[in-house]
């Protein structure tokens, strides 16, 4: 069953880990960029952008509006 | 195709607040099918920087160029000239190279239509598209330049590009956390490496 992103909070994921013992991950590589894609595609799969991410909205503005350049 | 045919050297500024176009173009690259390059991939101080970028541009049959940066810094009233440097060098491979050098092709992005002409003119002619400092602005220009420049079978619309770059940025903290990575500390590699899984992930 997917993995509901927005019921999980990084804290409560935090203390997953360290109650079992997972250790931090030293590395990052090609392979692992992937296996967080396939991952968050996941947990992600039944979730719709949310209103705040569509056109016009406060994250589409955030991600793709204007970035702020200096005026010369 | 070869490496040289799928690479888009991306001579653009790496202060702050241009992070955000960066990352724009960037994902935009890799979801048209090709590989951004830039000179934050080589990490190597003890080469000197005119070389890397030397070896860069020779491996790239693209290139986006954005002198919007091209101003008065306000302290010493003098105007950063790498951008254009740069441009300068992925011109004359063109000119001058041999074989696959001659096919290169380059976007120029500034921040307004026609203000090269006051500090470039000789650059007229070339493919110059202007963002307005808008990230959505030099997205589709990047879509629509690689449309004309790269024979592949399928682009995605401007309207899907930035939908999926929306939902890849949606995503992009979930994976970040999923790998222990904090998103404002990404390096260019991290950030390229999790662009292009994503787009492996979810093809178009």
């Amino acid at each position: 069953m997917a993995k509901k992103p927005t019921n999980v909070s990084k804290s409560s994921r935090t203390a997953s880990k360290l109650s079992t013992g997972s250790r931090a991950k030293s590395t990052f590589t090609k392979a692992s960029a992937k296996r967080a894609a396939r991952r968050a595609k996941t947990a992600f799969a039944d979730s719709k952008l949310p209103a705040s991410w569509e056109r016009g909205g406060r994250e589409w503005s955030r991600v793709l509006g204007h970035f702020g350049a200096t005026k010369s | 195709m070869a490496a040289y045919e799928t690479s888009v050297f991306l001579n653009v500024p790496f202060d702050r607040p241009y992070k955000k176009l960066l990352n724009a173009l960037v994902f935009g690259v890799h979801d048209c099918g090709l590989l951004s390059r830039c000179a934050l991939e080589a990490d190597d101080g003890g080469q000197v920087r005119l070389d890397k970028l030397y070896t860069i541009i020779k491996e790239c049959r693209f290139g986006i160029h954005d002198l919007s940066r091209t101003t008065l810094d306000g302290i010493h009233r003098l105007p950063r000239f790498n951008m254009p440097l740069e441009l300068g060098v992925f011109l004359g491979a063109r000119e001058y190279g041999r074989g696959e050098q001659k096919r290169k092709s380059l976007l120029i992005l500034d921040r307004a239509p026609y203000r090269y002409q006051v500090f470039c003119s000789d650059i007229a002619g070339q493919d110059i598209r202007a963002h307005d400092n808008d990230a959505e602005r030099a997205l589709t220009a990047i879509r629509n330049w690689l449309q004309a420049a790269v024979s592949v079978e399928y682009l995605p619309s401007p309207a899907k590009l930035r939908r999926r770059y929306l939902e890849f940025r949606r995503q992009l903290p979930f994976m970040c956390e999923e790998e222990d990575l904090t998103p404002s500390e990404l390096t260019f590699l991290d950030y390229r490496w999790l662009v292009d899984a994503w787009v492996e992930v979810n093809p178009r």
